[in-house]
């Protein structure tokens, strides 16, 4: 067995352990098994014997226990267990590789450990390993062929495992496209652990932000279809009761938005007046939708969607899954929704925060002013920071921020004032959601990470609610170019492949069928589409210039008569006759003997001869004849 | 020329459908499971998996499909074919595509040896020899060869059936004789073959005559006697027989027998340098010698049939007569001549 037969199998078999490893899901010390693999294979490629059928099946048997016990008891998942067993099994096969069946039972095993891995993550580093794969089981399958027919190692395989490799990606791109997609999980559960996030629910817990203020993990992925200027404040979730540990949303009132078009419209807009944002949203442990304000649809793969009174939209349970939508947001739109007294509600013992509000105010004639100052204030005088410590006895967590350490992060800044408006009665709420992001020039889309959560607030001023955000700017480190990079693979591979979507297919058939439909071609407008097709045409037409430019240059290398004996050559090798690179003018005259255009050869051959290799120079009229045959031969082959 | 194969190319492709291997079945049944998991799942990254596992099974229904294409096949014959022995093809498999075949199984019908040929680059052919076995004597007006292959995986084999149009003579079975010789060996106590001639065998010695051959003359002997002493070789003298095959009358199960037994007599007695005839209802094939006679004699039994009609009265007996019968009983042509000896083929 050749030893690259045997090394794609072992390759194989590392692989698909790999794609489980890298999910980070696995109890690896349920996976101590697998490491045997590498005594397996070192023992394979040295030749040594195979174990022997009794010991394969007992050790077998052992997994299979030892699968039940992780089941019931260690793990308690079956998936997981599943997933374990495999690596334990392929380094049991790895000592039991004596036929051919047995390389093919290692390539299915891997098969499935890369199906168990794709529930378990969603990383870029699965498509690498899944392409590695995919060019590894391709060799795989030639090569079994081959061996199957006895003949390996005797024709020479690269060039049809290059072209069909090229062709499997191709045609796997291709079907994947077409292959009709389900928008729902219909049984069972996912294995892909969401992000934890904090902040996004109707309770949360003050200081809940700063354990993920530090955390770099991306949460969203946008994609802009104009270009605003910041700052982006990513609404998420908006509460407004505070007790003085707990923030909560008391308004449990949840309506569903009408559905249409398959677009949920939460108010009528102007088109050419709202910003589409197109998020990918990763799998959080979150069921809020998050856009610029103020939404005025959401388009999303969902049976339904709903909103608050508070303007936080929310998905019906939480998915657990990437997830892909759009948002159109009309950015001058406000919410003029009068407020209730929830908005004014103050926790007990809150006198000194409202008795500081109100000298902060005190010179201020409209409410606007009063925020601006009490905004400025906390901007100013307060320090922004993510290591507080414990508020002293007595003292809520607020008062010691707004007194003592005068030291805390967004939560700290939002909340106290919140309470100081509502210390001077103006309405106002905390608004949870995500600041900002990063651009990125690679993939132009913004990079939302968790440590852009954030927390601001919205006051009822003037007859609409007004966004006010007293903490100050914090400087952030630029990541690199290469991180950028590598964050736009990521985002295409979300965008691209996780995320393809059933309207990813209709927005597919919808361009196809464009130029069949003259209604909606009316609206095509005309000048980028034959410009497109203008570029198009010119870039083949380019590719065919460099190709003829190429041959006419390794033509040039000879002379005429060269060039027409070339010719011939090249006219007989496309009428089938076999004219091998090796052959000379004689043995193509041989060659044609039998054939129904010997004269004319034998013409051409003896003045290729005479004009090539004789003393005398080239005879004009023996040149015209020598052209003439060529025709002749052309047309009568 | 003993028979004549024109290279021809093949004509008539039949496909024979393509198979599913083993582990084609357990590749669809694990596709099948995957296809099931992405429709719950709605996950991409199965249905990425799904594709692929696809698109092996496309890709290796249509590689196959191509790979077989534009093939043609011609033959011709490397010697003589008999029924029931291993005779030798010269397959030319002609690949008039552009690109490339791989894995290419050529065989016959009952197939004895298969031709495999690993790579034929697009427009170019491959030739090597197919080991071929026909059942039955007589005149092929075709052969059919089945090509296959299983390229470029493991999951189908296709076969297609190529009817090749030519003219192949498939000569009776050459059987063993040996007893119907030790029977015949009365030809030789009448010593009939040792006279003086041109044979290869040394007959006696005697002196040199004028005329001789001087490269006759035996030196040690002429040493000894003192004068020139040459060889004189023996001749095997040449003896009429005809061959009676039977074949009048009624259908028999061992005429094929019969039929390879008068070829195989009629191969003995032409090699010992004998004058044969072949007789037959419907076949008068006369006295004569040598290889050309003997494949005459062959031509004429390749293609002989059982016949309820013929007319043996105006043939004379003359030299010795071997009457190949078909069974026991089966008379009607000893009737019309008298052998000197009677074979029964039911009995070799």
């Amino acid at each position: 067995m050749p030893i690259l037969y045997k090394a794609i199998t072992a390759v194989l078999a590392l692989t698909g352990c790999i794609s489980l490893i890298i999910t980070g899901e696995l109890n690896l010390i349920m996976c101590t098994g697998g490491i045997s693999i590498f005594a397996g294979y070192y023992r394979f490629f040295r030749g040594y014997e195979q174990a022997s059928k009794k010991a394969a099946a007992v050790l077998a048997q052992v997994a299979l226990f030892v699968f039940l016990t992780d089941t019931f008891v260690i793990s308690g998942d079956v998936f997981l267990s599943v997933a374990h067993m495999t690596i334990t099994f392929q380094g049991i096969k790895s000592f039991d590789l004596k036929e051919p069946w047995d390389h093919l039972q290692v390539y299915f095993m891997s098969l499935l450990q890369l199906i168990i891995a794709s529930e378990m993550t969603r990383a870029l580093a699965f498509g690498v390993i899944f392409v590695v794969f995919m060019l590894l089981l391709v060799t795989a399958m030639v090569l079994s062929h081959f061996l199957k027919e006895g003949s390996l190692g005797r024709v020479k395989i690269r060039q049809p495992v290059i072209m069909i490799a090229l062709l499997t990606i191709i045609s796997t791109s291709v079907l994947f496209v077409l292959i009709p997609r389900t928008p729902q999980r219909f049984f069972g559960k996912s294995h892909l652990r969401p992000i934890k996030t904090a902040g996004f629910s109707d309770r949360v817990d003050f200081g809940s932000f700063g354990t993920v203020k530090l955390d770099p993990t991306v949460v969203m992925r946008i994609e802009l279809d104009r270009s605003i200027s910041p700052p982006y404040y990513w609404r998420g979730v908006s509460l407004d009761h505070f007790d003085g540990r707990t923030w909560r949303a008391t308004e449990r009132n949840q309506d569903r938005i009408r559905r249409n078009n398959g677009e949920f419209l939460i108010f009528p807009y102007d088109r050419t007046k709202v910003v589409e944002q197109r998020i990918f949203l990763e799998p959080i442990d979150s069921d809020v939708i998050f856009g610029l304000m103020r939404m005025a649809s959401v388009t999303i793969e969902s049976y339904s969607l709903l909103h608050d009174s508070d303007q936080s939209i929310i998905l019906p349970g939480k998915l657990f899954r990437r997830i892909r939508y759009s948002v159109l947001s009309d950015l001058s739109a406000a919410d003029v929704r009068r407020p209730d007294g929830r908005y004014l509600r103050m926790p007990e013992g809150m006198d000194r925060i409202s008795d500081l509000a109100a000298s902060l105010t005190g010179s201020s004639q409209s409410d606007m002013q009063k925020a601006r100052n009490i905004e400025t204030y906390l901007m100013r005088t307060h320090t922004y920071s993510l290591t507080t410590a414990p508020p002293p006895p007595g003292m809520t967590v607020i008062e010691d921020f707004l007194f003592n350490s005068k030291k805390g992060y967004c939560e700290h800044y939002a909340t106290s004032m919140v309470l100081m408006l509502r210390g001077i009665g103006i309405h106002s709420r905390i608004v949870n959601g995500y600041y900002g992001g990063e651009e990125n020039e690679y993939g132009s889309y913004l990079i939302v990470r968790q440590s852009n959560a954030h927390s601001w607030v919205e006051a009822y001023i003037d007859g609409q609610w007004k966004i006010f955000d007293p903490t100050p700017a914090v400087a952030l480190r630029r990541p690199s170019a290469f991180s950028l990079f590598l964050d736009s693979l990521r985002m295409q591979w979300t965008r691209y492949v996780i995320g393809f979507s059933l309207d990813d297919q209709k927005e597919i058939i919808r361009s196809l069928t464009l130029p069949f439909d003259m209604k909606r071609l009316k609206d095509i407008q005309l000048m980028p589409f034959i410009s497109r097709t203008i570029v198009v045409v010119l870039a083949i037409y380019a590719v065919w210039m460099v190709i003829m430019l190429l041959k006419k240059l390794r033509k040039g290398r000879y002379e005429r008569v060269t060039k027409t004996y070339l010719d011939f050559r090249r006219i007989l090798s496309k009428r089938g006759f076999r004219i091998d690179g090796s052959m000379t003018a004689g043995d193509i005259r041989s060659a044609l003997r039998d054939s129904g255009i010997r004269e004319y050869a034998a013409e051409f051959l003896a003045l290729y001869e005479e004009q090539r290799f004789g003393s005398i120079g080239t005879d004009p009229d023996k040149m015209v004849r020598y052209r003439e045959l060529l025709e002749l031969i052309k047309r009568t082959t | 020329m003993l028979q004549l194969i024109p290279r021809l190319k093949s004509r008539g492709r039949h496909s024979k459908g393509i198979r599913y291997t083993r582990e084609c079945r357990r590749f669809l049944l694990a596709a099948f499971l995957i296809a099931v998991a992405a429709l719950n799942t709605g996950n991409n990254l199965i249905y990425l998996i799904f594709s692929l596992m696809l698109s092996f099974l496309l890709l290796s229904y249509i590689i196959l499909k191509i790979n077989l294409s534009g093939i043609d096949i011609s033959i011709s014959a490397d010697g003589p074919i008999f029924a029931n022995s291993t005779s030798m093809l010269r397959l030319n498999i002609r690949n008039r595509k552009k690109t490339a075949s791989y894995s290419i199984i050529a065989e016959a019908e009952t197939p004895e040896e298969r031709l495999y040929c690993g790579h034929i680059p697009g427009r170019s052919e491959f030739t090597d020899i197919l080991p071929v076995q026909f059942r039955r004597r007589g005149i092929h007006d075709r052969l059919d060869l089945i090509m296959q292959s299983g390229f470029p995986f493991i999951l189908f084999r296709k076969a297609v059936r190529i009817s090749i149009p030519c003219r192949i003579i498939v000569y009776p079975e050459l059987i063993d004789i040996e007893n119907i010789m030790s029977s015949f060996s009365a030809l030789d106590e009448r010593g009939a073959y040792s006279v003086r001639g041109a044979g290869d065998e040394v007959y006696s010695l005697r002196s040199y005559q004028y005329g001789d051959d001087w490269r006759r003359i035996h030196w040690k002997a002429s040493a000894r006697q003192d004068s020139f002493v040459v060889r004189e070789y023996a001749e095997q003298r040449s003896e009429k027989i005809t061959i009676l095959l039977d074949n009048l009358g009624g259908k028999s199960l061992h005429f094929e027998k019969a039929v390879s037994a008068a070829g195989s007599l009629a191969k003995q007695f032409i090699e010992s340098g004998n004058e044969v005839r072949m007789l037959a209802a419907g076949i008068e094939l006369p006295f004569g010698s040598g290889r050309e006679h003997l494949w005459s004699i062959l031509d004429a039994l390749a293609s002989v049939t059982e016949t309820d009609d013929a007319d043996l009265g105006h043939y004379r007996n003359e030299g010795f007569t071997i009457a190949v019968l078909r069974h026991s009983g089966s008379c009607q042509i000893i009737a019309a001549l008298q052998p000197d000896m009677e074979t029964y083929a039911d009995t070799i």
